[in-house]
C-alpha cells in the first residue's frame, strides 16, 4: 500500500480501489482493512496527512508518503522474496494419495490436465481482453498452473517408470 | 503453360539473388560450367582448324604433267633455320610468261626478289638474317599461301635451278588447291579417338557435377517448397529452372572465354604450329551440341540428384538411410567397354566410320567405368573401417554416413588419371612402332651439317675458311666400303677435328680407322684390297675406288649416334685420302665457335650467298615421316588438351571441395565448438580427401592399364607400361587432391568461426 | 471418436504410421471441426508431430483414413494433395519452413505464386498480412537476417496468406523465449479467428495449449479424447 502511495497523494478509498484493480482480484480489499493499515503507517510515521479533500459524501482525507516510507518500500522491494516451496499444497497430497490407492498415474494426470487448461484457457481468455495488469497477473497464475502439470508430467513418466513403488 | 513459367520464374528467383551464399554456389557452377563449355567448343573447333590448315597446307599442289601453252615452273622447297625459328624457303624460277605462280603470291619474284610472311618480314629486321637474304621483299605472302600463320615463308627467285633429277628440285606446270585425303593408319586414329575421349570425359564429369553443387542445401530448399505447396512435379520443374540459370551463365561465361581464348590464340605459337583466330571455328552442329548439352545436361543432372530424394515437404528430415550402391549395372558398363574394345565390329570393320564409333564408345564406356566405380568401391571400403586417431575416425564416420560426396569431388581427376595412364602407354607403344625416340643427335655441341651441290664444293670450302665462326670444319664424305657386313652401315670420311663433336669419341688419330662394337668387319683386315664407291641421291654409284686398308681397324664406342639406324665405321681423312665422291652433293661438318655470339647464324650467313646450292642444318632433329609428324602433332595436341583438362579438374576439385565445406558448415563449427581443434578438422577432412583419392587411384591404375593392354591388342601393338611414368602421375594427381585440400583450409577456418552456429 | 456434426472439417481415423520398427502412430485419431483449435499434447516421442503430418497430407500413413471437408487424402494424387497444401492448409513449424534464399515477403507470397498467382499481385496480398502481424517492415530481408520471432510472424503471414481452412502448427513457439511465444501465439489464434481458420496446434506446453479450444493427447502413438467441459 506504501508502494501505491509512492506515486502520489491519495484518500481511503482511491487506494482501495486501485489496490483491487492492480492486485485484488480475488480479495478484493475491505474498507476497513484499508483505514487500519493507513493508521499503523501513520502511527510508524511512513505516511502523513496531506489534507482534506472536501466534496460531497463523507470527508475525504489525503494521505502522502513520507521519506521514511520511501525508504522503507525501496527497502521491501529489493529484498527478494524467500522462494515458496508448496511441499504441502493440496494437489500433491491428492495425487499421492491417489497413485497410493492403485490408481493409473496417467489417469490422475488426465484429469488433472483437464481441470489445469480449463482454468488456464480462462486465464489466457482474460489476459487477451485485459489491460496490463490483469495480463500480469494472469500470467502469474498460468506460469504456477503450468508447473503443477510439468510435475504432474514428470512424475507421471517417472511412476511408469519405476512402476507402482507406491502400491508396493 | 502460365503455371510452368511460373514454376520457372520461381526457381530462377531461387538461383539469383538468394544472398551471399546463393551468389557464391551460382558463381561457382557457372564458372565450372563455363570451363568446361569453353573447353568443348575449342574441342569442336579443332576439325575446322586442321582442316583449315591443310588446305593452305596443300594449297600449292603442282601439276607436273605438261600444259599446252603453259611454260614450266621450276621450284626448289628447301628450309633453313634462324636463331632456332624454322624458315620455309622456296626458290621458283620463271621458264616463261606463262608460267605458273603459287597461291599465295601475285607474280614469280624475280632472281633479286622475294615474296616473305609476315613472321618472315619480322625476322629480316635482324641484319644478320638479311645478310643471308639479301633479296629486295617485293610483297607479302598471302595467307591461303601459308599453314601457319605464324610461320616464316620466302619465295625466292631464281635462274639456275638444276633439273628435275638433280637435287630437290620440281617441275611444275600449274598450281592448283590440292584436296586432302585425311588417312591415318589404325594406331594414330586411335591415340587420337583415345585422347580426344580421355579429355572430354572429364570436361563432361566435371560439366554435371557442377550442376550438383550444394546438394543437400537445395534437398532443404525444394522441401521447403514442397511444404509452402508445390507438387512434386513442380518441384521438379523449379530444380530444373534453377539449374538452367547456371548453365545459362556458364555458357555465356564459356562463350566469352572461348572467344577470347581465340584471339589470343592467334597470337601464340605452340611447338612450331599456330592458327589464325579465324580459323578457329566450331563445327555448327557440334557448337549447337555443345550449347545444348550444358543444360539439357545440367536438367538432367538435377533430375537425377533428385531420383533418390523423393522430395517429400519435410524433405530430408525423416528419410530413411539410403539404399547400398548397387555394382551390377556399374560393372556391367565396363564390361561392354571391354567387349565392345575386343570385338570392334569383327574383321570387315577395321578403319571404318562404324569401327571409330565402336572403338570410342568403348573407350568411353571404360573411362566413365571409373566414376561409377569408385562411390560403390569407397563405400565398401569405409563400410569395415574403424578406430584410430579422431581425425580418423571422424573422416571414416562422415564417409560411412555420405561417401558420394567425396567420392565426386575426386572422380574428375581420378578419370583424368585414367585416361593418362592409358594415353601414356599408347604413345609410347605408337613411339616404338615408328622407331620414334625424340631427338636422333646426341652429340657434345652444336654441329652444323652442310650439304652443297657439287660444283660449289670449293667456295664452300672457302667461306668455312674464311669465317671465324666456324672453328673446325671438316669435309664428310659418305661411302660405301663394299664388304657384306658392312652393307647396312654408315660409313663417313671425316677430318679428326670434327670427331669428338660430331662423334663423341675423344683421341681421334688421323690416318686411324674406328668401327662401333657390333660391326661385322671381316674382310677389312690390315692390308686387304676393297672397293668404294659414292652413291649419289638416286642411289647410283657415281664414283669408285680401290682402296687397301692401311691399318688395323679398332674398336670404339661412340657416345654419339651420327645415324640413328645404322651402326657406323669411321675412316679419317688421312687413311682414305681420295675418298669417292659425287657430284651433285658433298657434306661438311662445321663446328660453330662456341664463345662467339650467334655462330650458327654467322655461319648460315656466310654461306647464304650460294642460294639454293647450300643447305645447313643443326644436327639435332632429324627427319620425320609423315606419320612420324602426325604422331607428333597428335602427341602436341594431347598435350594440351591434358593440360587444359588437369586445369579444369584441378578448379572442378577446389570448387567441389569449398563447396563441400561450405554445406557442412554448420557441424563443423559445431565440431570446433565442442573443441575439438582445428588441426584435428582439418586432417580429418584431408582423410575424407585422401581416402576417396587412394582408392580413386587404384581404380584409376586398374582401368589405365585394362584400357591401355586393349587399345594396343587393337593395334597388334607392344603394351608398354611405363611405371615410373605412371607413378609420377598418380603421385601428382595425388599431391594435386591433397594440394586443393590446403588450399581450402582457409575456408575452413571461416566456417569453424563460431558465429557459424547462427541458424537461419 | 467424437461424435460428428455438419462442422467436421478434419477427421483422422485409426492411423497407424511406422518409420523402421519404430510405430509412431498406432491407431491414433482426431477430428477437428470448422474454426476450431485443437491443441495435440504428448510428451517427446508420443508421436505428435507424426499425427499432424498425416492429418496435413505431409505423410502418407500405413493404414488408417484421413478425410479433409469429406475428401480422403491417401485416395487424392500428389497433385491435388499439393494444392491443398497450397491452397487450404497453412503451416507454422518451429523453424525452417521459410526458404532461405527468398526474401520474407517472397516467401509469404510464395505459395500463391506457387498456385499460380502474379508476382505483384501476390506480393501485394503478402504485405498486407504482414502488415497484420506487423513485420511488414521486414519485407526486403531474408529469413536469416531477422530475428526468431520475426520470422515465426512472417512464417504465420505466410501459413494464412491464402486464408487456409486449416493451420497445422508444430511447436510454433517452440525456439522462442515466453514473451516471443506469447505474442506469435496470440497473434496466430487472433488471425485464425479472424479468417475462420481451424488450427492443429502441436505443443507440449500447457500455456500454449491453453491458447486452445480444447486438447487431444497423444501418448505411445495413440490419441486420448478429452471431452470438452463447457
Amino acid at each position: 500500500m506504501l508502494g501505491l502511495l509512492e506515486t502520489g497523494p491519495r484518500h481511503g478509498y482511491d487506494l482501495k480501489r486501485v489496490y483491487d484493480e492492480r492486485f485484488g482480484q480475488d480479495r478484493p480489499l475491505a474498507y476497513g482493512q484499508v483505514y487500519s493499515t493507513l493508521s499503523r503507517l501513520l502511527r510508524n510515521g511512513l505516511v502523513e496527512e496531506s489534507g482534506v479533500e472536501p466534496g460531497g459524501g463523507p470527508e475525504r482525507k489525503r494521505y502522502a508518503i513520507t521519506d521514511a516510507g520511501v525508504t522503507d518500500v525501496s527497502e521491501w522491494l529489493v529484498t527478494p522474496e524467500s522462494p515458496q516451496t508448496y511441499l504441502q499444497s493440496a494437489m500433491y497430497t491428492k495425487v499421492v494419495l491417489a497413485l497410493m490407492s492403485g490408481r493409473d498415474a496417467n489417469e490422475v494426470l488426465d484429469a488433472q490436465r483437464t481441470a489445469h487448461l480449463k482454468s488456464m484457457r480462462e486465464l489466457t481468455s482474460r489476459k487477451q481482453g485485459g489491460d496490463l495488469t490483469d495480463q500480469l497477473i494472469c500470467d502469474h497464475a498460468l506460469f504456477h498452473l503450468e508447473a503443477d502439470l510439468r510435475w504432474l508430467e514428470l512424475t507421471a513418466a517417472r511412476l511408469s517408470e519405476l512402476g507402482g513403488q507406491f502400491t508396493g | 503453360m502460365r503455371s510452368w513459367l511460373n514454376d520457372l520464374a520461381i526457381g530462377v528467383r531461387l538461383a539469383v539473388g538468394g544472398g551471399r551464399t546463393a551468389l557464391a554456389r551460382f558463381v561457382l557452377s557457372t564458372i565450372g560450367i563455363g570451363l568446361a563449355v569453353a573447353v568443348l567448343l575449342l574441342a569442336s573447333s579443332v576439325g575446322p582448324i586442321l582442316d583449315a590448315r591443310d588446305v593452305r597446307a596443300t594449297a600449292n599442289q603442282p601439276i607436273y604433267l605438261p600444259v599446252a601453252g603453259v611454260a614450266p615452273t621450276r621450284y626448289m622447297e628447301t628450309s633453313t633455320e634462324f636463331r632456332s625459328t624454322r624458315i620455309g624457303v622456296t626458290y621458283l624460277q620463271a621458264f616463261g610468261a606463262t608460267s605458273p605462280v603459287p597461291i599465295g603470291i601475285p607474280r614469280l619474284p624475280g632472281t633479286d626478289e622475294m615474296f616473305v610472311s609476315p613472321a618472315m618480314a619480322d625476322l629480316l629486321a635482324d641484319p644478320l638474317l638479311r645478310e643471308r637474304f639479301p633479296q629486295r621483299i617485293a610483297g607479302v605472302i598471302d595467307r591461303a599461301g601459308i599453314k601457319d600463320p605464324l610461320k616464316a615463308q620466302a619465295y625466292l627467285g631464281a635462274d639456275d635451278l638444276p633439273a628435275r633429277e638433280v637435287g630437290a628440285t620440281q617441275t611444275a606446270y600449274g598450281f592448283r588447291q590440292g584436296s586432302h585425303v585425311a588417312y591415318m593408319d589404325a594406331g594414330l586414329l586411335l591415340l587420337l579417338l583415345l585422347g580426344t575421349i580421355a579429355i572430354l570425359v572429364p570436361v563432361f564429369i566435371f560439366l554435371v557435377s557442377s550442376t550438383r553443387i550444394a546438394g543437400a542445401e537445395r534437398d532443404r530448399r525444394l522441401s521447403a517448397l514442397r511444404l509452402a505447396g508445390a507438387g512434386d512435379r513442380q518441384v521438379r520443374r523449379i530444380a530444373a529452372a534453377e539449374s538452367l540459370v547456371s548453365a545459362g551463365a556458364g555458357l555465356a561465361l564459356g562463350g566469352g572465354l572461348f572467344l577470347l581464348g581465340r584471339e589470343v590464340a592467334g597470337g601464340i605459337s605452340l611447338m612450331g604450329s599456330s592458327v589464325y583466330s579465324s580459323d578457329i571455328v566450331p563445327v555448327w552442329w557440334l557448337a549447337v551440341l555443345v550449347v545444348l548439352s550444358a543444360p539439357v545436361l545440367a536438367v538432367f543432372a538435377a533430375q537425377f540428384a533428385l531420383r533418390r530424394t523423393i522430395i517429400e515437404p519435410l524433405g530430408v528430415v525423416r528419410r530413411s538411410t539410403p539404399v547400398n550402391r548397387r555394382i551390377a549395372w556399374r560393372l556391367a558398363m565396363i564390361a561392354v567397354g571391354v567387349l565392345l574394345l575386343l570385338w570392334r565390329g569383327g574383321e570387315f570393320l577395321d578403319n571404318t566410320w562404324v569401327w571409330s564409333v565402336l572403338v570410342a564408345t568403348g573407350v568411353t564406356l571404360l573411362l566413365l567405368g571409373v566414376p561409377a566405380l569408385l562411390p560403390w568401391v569407397v563405400e565398401r571400403t569405409v563400410r569395415g573401417l574403424r578406430g584410430g586417431s579422431t581425425s580418423w575416425q571422424l573422416a571414416v564416420r562422415r564417409l560411412q554416413l555420405d561417401s558420394g560426396t567425396s567420392s565426386r569431388v575426386v572422380s574428375g581427376v581420378v578419370v583424368v588419371l585414367a585416361g593418362a595412364i592409358a594415353l601414356q602407354a599408347m604413345l609410347l607403344s605408337q613411339a616404338r612402332i615408328r622407331s620414334f625416340s625424340g631427338s636422333t643427335w646426341d652429340g657434345e655441341s652444336t654441329v652444323l651439317s652442310v650439304s652443297a651441290v657439287g660444283q660449289v664444293a670449293p667456295e664452300v670450302e672457302k667461306a668455312l675458311a674464311a669465317t671465324p665462326s666456324a672453328h673446325a670444319w671438316s669435309r664428310a664424305d659418305t661411302v660405301d666400303v663394299q664388304i657384306p657386313g658392312l652393307t647396312h652401315s654408315y660409313t663417313q670420311v671425316v677430318d679428326c677435328s670434327i670427331v669428338a663433336a660430331v662423334y663423341g669419341f675423344h683421341g681421334c688419330v688421323d690416318g686411324h680407322i674406328y668401327a662401333q662394337p657390333g660391326l661385322d668387319i671381316t674382310g677389312l683386315e690390315q692390308g686387304k684390297e676393297v672397293a668404294v664407291l659414292s652413291t649419289d641421291s638416286k642411289e647410283r654409284a657415281v664414283s669408285r675406288i680401290r682402296w687397301t686398308v692401311p691399318v688395323p681397324v679398332e674398336r670404339v664406342s661412340f657416345a654419339a649416334r651420327v645415324n640413328q639406324e645404322f651402326p657406323a665405321l669411321l675412316i679419317t681423312r688421312a687413311a682414305m685420302p681420295d675418298a669417292p665422291r659425287t657430284r651433285d652433293q658433298v657434306g661438311f661438318y662445321a663446328l660453330p665457335d662456341p664463345n662467339a655470339t650467334d655462330a650458327t647464324d654467322r655461319i648460315r650467313a656466310a654461306l647464304g650467298p650460294l642460294g639454293w646450292q647450300v643447305s645447313v642444318y643443326e644436327r639435332r632433329a632429324s627427319f620425320l615421316r609423315d606419320d612420324q609428324e602426325t604422331y607428333l602433332t597428335i602427341r602436341t595436341g594431347l598435350l594440351i588438351g591434358s593440360v587444359f583438362t588437369l586445369l579444369l579438374a584441378g578448379v572442378s576439385l577446389l570448387v567441389l571441395a569449398v563447396e563441400h565445406i561450405r554445406e557442412r558448415r554448420r557441424p563443423l563449427a559445431v565440431l570446433a565448438a565442442g573443441g575439438v581443434p582445428n588441426g584435428v578438422i582439418a586432417r580429418s577432412l584431408l582423410w575424407q580427401i585422401a581416402l576417396p583419392i587412394g582408392l580413386g587411384v587404384v581404380v584409376a591404375v586398374g582401368v589405365g592399364v585394362t584400357l591401355a593392354a586393349l587399345t594396343a591388342q587393337i593395334v597388334d601393338g607392344p603394351v608398354i607400361l611405363d611405371w615410373l611414368t605412371i607413378g609420377v602421375m598418380t603421385g601428382a594427381a595425388a599431391a594435386l587432391v591433397l594440394l586443393v585440400s590446403l588450399l581450402t583450409l582457409p575456408f575452413l577456418r571461416s566456417a569453424t568461426r563460431l558465429e557459424s552456429l547462427r541458424t537461419e | 471418436m467424437a461424435e460428428r456434426d455438419d462442422d467436421t472439417l478434419l477427421v483422422g481415423s485409426e492411423l497407424r504410421k511406422s518409420f523402421g520398427p519404430t510405430p509412431a502412430l498406432d491407431g491414433a485419431g482426431l477430428m477437428v471441426r470448422r474454426g476450431e483449435i485443437v491443441a495435440v499434447m504428448g510428451p517427446s516421442g508420443s508421436g505428435k508431430s507424426t499425427l499432424l503430418h498425416c492429418l496435413a497430407g505431409i505423410v502418407a500413413p500405413d493404414s488408417g483414413t484421413v478425410t479433409f471437408d469429406g475428401q480422403d487424402l491417401a485416395a487424392m494424387r500428389d497433385r491435388d494433395r499439393s494444392a491443398l497444401r497450397r491452397g487450404a492448409f497453412g503451416f507454422v513449424f518451429q523453424f525452417g519452413q521459410l526458404v532461405p534464399e527468398l526474401s520474407c515477403v517472397e516467401n509469404v507470397a510464395l505459395p500463391m505464386r506457387l498456385g499460380g498467382t502474379r508476382r505483384k499481385q501476390a506480393e501485394a496480398k503478402a504485405l498486407e498480412w504482414m502488415a497484420r502481424l506487423e513485420v511488414d517492415h521486414l519485407g526486403g530481408k531474408r529469413p536469416g537476417e531477422v530475428s526468431g520471432g520475426q520470422a515465426q510472424r512472417v512464417a504465420i503471414a505466410r501459413a494464412l496468406v491464402t486464408e487456409p481452412k486449416v493451420v497445422f502448427a508444430d511447436e510454433p513457439t517452440g525456439a522462442l523465449d515466453s514473451f516471443n511465444g506469447e505474442q506469435v501465439m496470440r497473434l496466430l489464434v487472433d488471425s485464425a479467428r479472424e479468417t475462420g481458420a481451424s488450427v492443429v496446434l502441436v505443443t507440449h506446453e500447457a500455456r500454449v495449449a491453453a491458447y486452445s479450444d480444447r486438447e487431444v493427447v497423444v501418448r505411445d502413438g495413440r490419441t486420448r479424447q478429452v471431452e470438452l467441459v463447457s
